[in-house]
């Protein structure tokens, strides 16, 4: 901004990381995380610009805001790791890939003179699985630790006096993920550690400290993985009373506690699940929809998996939409218990499939308004004989275009 | 082994009202019925319905007067079987049903002809095709059934020594039964009618064309959900004015329901019409359709307890009138009475298709209405209880002798359950075969039994082994006409009917 009140186009570093600092206080008032979860965050959520990845120019890319603070909300969640065990990987004295020799002239009291620098690069293999339902967004790491649990806390005790003291260093240690190295069930975490001398290490020059630790000393890592939580938990029952619109998210599998048998949807909560979400009910459930302008729609490709003997029932005018979607077995060999509708209005169900439903669809006291079950596929992949569509003193029903068939499981 | 037995019934519609209710267009396969309507009258056009071969029934009607158009219903035991209706019938496909394609009994009366008013032609009804598999039956009437066959172009395909049209008509039409300008596809003899009480008028020199179905305009009737149902229409110019069933159907379709009513009132009270029966269920009809007129219950009931009652109609008439008389009150929500009279219309009649229809109307009201204390149907339909009475009203249906559990398709070498099936042949001359299983050794009695409940033989009654089991019936002994098999084993009761024919 311009102190004459209009905005002036401005770009650099520093005016950045104004920018980020703001993306920053803004995580932080969300969650209560790390230092090192921030970067990490940050990191993916930047629309690239300029040159693909990293760039002189752009850097990481534009940040993001929008994308940073969704990473730390549903369905994404932050898992934080600690693990113990460590890997030397190189730096032994003489190992070419991983030595580097630095001299430096320190002057002036106490210790004055030569100092040479050798580094070792430690690895720890890290072997994962993620939570049921999740997929992995990113992996990164924060720090690395001693034995004790906690960070590294800097010299070797036994080198503590000289000039490089404890207090300059980080308190946690830096690692990060060695490039190339994630799979789908391993990454390796690596970390530095320094070792210093008072002259050439080849020609006689005496080891006077390690930083930030002993090699063997860094047997605690500490890594975050970042996932998609692709199964989220039907939350709880009073999130489905009272007026209020809730949707289930795009590729996203909600997954209905089995801890109740019965679930109310009522006091017109409408649940739109959005295209390609599923929800997945448990056996001998039972999921109730009540009430006028009590609804679910279910958009294409999404889908509802009951378990055995599982139902979903509307009544006293609750209505389902549904159109290009699917309800059906968890097990596509078993069936679930079917779908019903009392004194209910104005549903539809179309162009969708209905797959093993041991009870069908049925309608009871369907007075009123127009339902139509149109162009759909009543299919049954089980080995038990199922029922198809009721109706009991009910009007205003066209059943059109449907397909009832068998379907050996083997297709 | 892939099982293509997939549904009990595809479409199953109990007690529903005939407003905007239509099953349209849709593909129904590996279903042991079809569509099933009881006493919802609702509009069946276009369906493509393919049994399981020798078992179950594509279209199954009890209380029904509604339109049955376009459907191509193929390979059940039955393509159709009726109760107490009178389904209007048009460019219906019936193909290959193993034993009686078309099953009309107890006081149906089909419309497949059109209907006619001097030059006019109204295709309502006709113009089906009724193919006729070997050993089978094209039309069947049973316990007062008439079909309206007149100038109904319908095409019947026979390809063995069997009948396009086997039973017996109800005694008021026992002069004859007319069934001229249809297509025959063999030479026509009265040798394939085998009628046992009347006369049938054909025409030899028409009969046998394949005829001419002209029409050359059109009427719209809305069927809801913005569609329409064309009926097509032959008008050869007579200005005179159309016959009242004609110009009371007329009034029906633009929903003009008490002017309706009361023509087919006057229909009514000539008695001896063709279309009096139909006239009556267009009567309940109209009543349904308008709600009643302000809920005017008690003018539709005195109407029907006015015929139930009058001596001076026939039997057909009284027994119509009584039923639409029950199913009034069933919308003046009566259960509880409705109830105890269809019980007592099943006790009286336990060994006929009235009674059948009786038993199915009676366990519908047992199952879903309570209701001894507040007559309020709408309580008593609890979803834990629908499974069970889907069940029990499948094997009820099922149990009807046109219906049949499919043991040919059940892959399972042990028996699991007692069933007795339905004998093959049906009808026979002179010999038929039971067969029944039973899970577990115990003693079985099986007997035959007249249209009285009288005994007539005992074939088996003695200790047996778990497993499957046929035996053979001979008929030589015993006149011509229904029979039924009861078995008892253990709490296992179960009964049949079969059909003696010489």
């Amino acid at each position: 901004m311009h102190s004459n009140g209009y905005a002036t186009y401005v770009s650099g570093t520093s005016f950045a990381a104004a920018n980020v600092t703001g993306v920053v206080s803004i995580m932080q008032s969300f969650k209560t995380i790390e230092r090192e979860d921030i970067e990490g965050i940050l990191k993916i959520s930047v629309d690239d610009k300029g040159a693909s990845g990293w760039d002189s120019l752009y850097g990481h890319g534009r940040l993001n805001a929008e994308k940073a603070i969704n990473y730390l909300r549903g369905p994404y969640v932050l898992s934080k790791y600690p693990t113990p065990g460590n890997t030397i990987s190189g730096g032994d004295l003489g190992d070419p890939n991983y030595t580097y020799l630095n001299a430096v002239i320190v002057s002036g009291s106490p210790n004055d003179g030569e100092r040479w620098l050798r580094l070792s690069e430690v690895h720890k293999t890290i072997n994962y699985s993620l939570p049921a339902g999740h997929s992995l967004i990113s992996v990164w790491g924060r720090g690395a630790g001693d034995a004790s649990s906690g960070p590294i806390t800097g010299w070797d005790n036994d080198f503590s006096a000289y000039y490089i003291s404890q207090r300059h260093y980080t308190p946690t240690p830096f690692c990060e993920v060695v490039p190339g190295s994630l799979t789908s069930t391993s990454f390796t975490l690596r970390t530095y550690i320094y070792h210093f001398y008072n002259g050439n290490p080849f020609f006689g020059g005496e080891l006077i400290g390690i930083y930030p630790s002993t090699v063997s000393n860094v047997t605690n890592w500490k890594y975050t993985l970042l996932t998609k939580n692709n199964r989220m938990k039907f939350y709880t029952q009073s999130d489905y009373m009272g007026n209020k619109t809730l949707t289930f998210n795009k590729d996203t599998v909600f997954v209905a506690d089995d801890e109740v048998s019965d679930f109310y949807v009522r006091d017109s909560t409408k649940i739109v699940m959005a295209d390609s979400s599923i929800l997945e009910l448990p056996d001998n459930y039972t999921l109730h929809f009540v009430g006028k302008t009590t609804s679910l729609k279910l958009s294409p490709h999404s889908k509802i998996r009951l378990g055995e003997n599982s139902k979903i029932v509307f009544d006293s005018s609750a209505k389902l939409i549904m159109n290009y979607a699917t309800l059906t077995s968890k097990d596509s060999t078993k069936s679930w218990g079917g779908l019903f509708f009392k004194n209910t209005s104005q549903d539809t169900i179309s162009n969708s499939k209905i797959i093993n439903s041991k009870g069908g669809i049925n309608f009871i006291d369907k007075i009123g308004t127009h339902t139509v079950i149109k162009d759909n596929e009543f299919i049954n992949k089980t080995n038990e004989v199922l029922d198809g569509i009721y109706a009991y003193n009910s009007e205003k029903i066209l059943i059109r275009g449907n397909h009832f068939y068998a379907q050996s499981t083997g297709i | 082994m892939l099982n293509l037995l997939a549904f009990n019934n595809a479409v199953y519609l109990e007690y529903c009202t005939s407003n905007d209710l239509n099953v349209l267009d849709n593909n129904i396969e590996d279903a042991v019925n079809g569509i099933v309507d009881i006493g919802s009258w609702s509009y069946i056009a276009r369906n493509t319905l393919t049994g399981l071969s020798d078992s179950g029934c594509g279209i199954t009607l009890d209380d029904y007067s509604g339109i049955v158009k376009h459907n191509v219903v193929t390979n059940y035991k039955s393509s159709v079987f009726s109760l107490l209706s009178a389904p209007y019938l048009y460019k219906n496909s019936f193909q290959l049903a193993s034993d009686v394609n078309l099953d009309f009994e107890s006081y149906s009366t089909p419309l497949l002809q059109p209907i006619e008013s001097g030059v006019l032609k109204y295709w309502y009804g006709g113009d089906n095709i009724i193919n006729i598999s070997d050993d089978g039956v094209g039309v069947n009437l049973l316990e007062d059934s008439y079909p309206l066959l007149k100038d109904g172009y319908n095409k019947f395909y026979l390809n063995a020594a069997d009948y396009f049209i086997s039973g017996e008509v109800p005694e008021e039409f026992e002069d004859s039964i007319e069934v001229r300008n249809n297509y025959w596809s063999t030479t026509l003899t009265s040798g394939k009618f085998n009628i046992s009480n009347t006369t049938v008028k054909y025409n030899p020199t028409e009969d046998g064309s394949l005829g001419n179905r002209p029409h050359n305009t059109t009427i719209l009737m809305s069927i809801g959900f913005g569609l329409w149902d064309t009926i097509n229409i032959h008008d050869a110019g007579d200005n005179s004015s159309p016959d009242l069933f004609l110009t009371a159907s007329n009034k029906l379709i633009d929903g003009n329901y008490s002017e309706a009513i009361e023509d087919f009132k006057d229909i009514v009270e000539q008695k001896d019409s063709n279309f009096t029966n139909l006239s009556l269920k267009k009567i309940f009809h109209c009543y349904e359709r308008s709600n009643f007129l302000n809920s005017n219950f008690s003018e539709a009931k005195s109407f029907f307890t006015g015929i139930f009652l009058d001596s001076n109609y026939n039997e057909i008439s009284r027994s119509l009138a009584n039923d639409l008389n029950l199913k009034v009150m069933l919308h003046n929500s009566e259960y509880t009475l409705v109830k105890e009279k269809y019980s007592s219309l099943y006790l009286n009649n336990t060994s006929n298709s009235l009674g059948f229809h009786a038993l199915i109307n009676k366990t519908i009201l047992d199952n879903l209405s309570i209701v001894d204390t507040t007559d309020n149907l709408s309580s008593s339909a609890e979803f834990g209880d629908l499974n069970d009475h889907k069940k029990t009203m499948f094997a009820l249906l099922n149990s009807n002798s046109v219906l049949n559990n499919r043991s040919e398709i059940n892959t399972s070498a042990l028996v699991k359950d007692y069933k007795l099936e339905q004998n093959y042949p049906n009808p026979f001359n002179p010999t038929t075969y039971i067969y029944y299983e039973l899970p577990v050794s115990g003693m079985v009695s099986l007997k035959v039994y007249d249209l009285l409940g009288r005994e007539m033989l005992s074939i088996v009654n003695e200790v047996k082994d778990a497993g499957k089991y046929k035996v053979a019936f001979d008929g030589s002994n015993f006149a011509s006409g229904v029979y039924f098999y009861r078995i008892f084993s253990q709490n296992f009761v179960q009964t049949k009917r079969m059909v003696l024919i010489k």
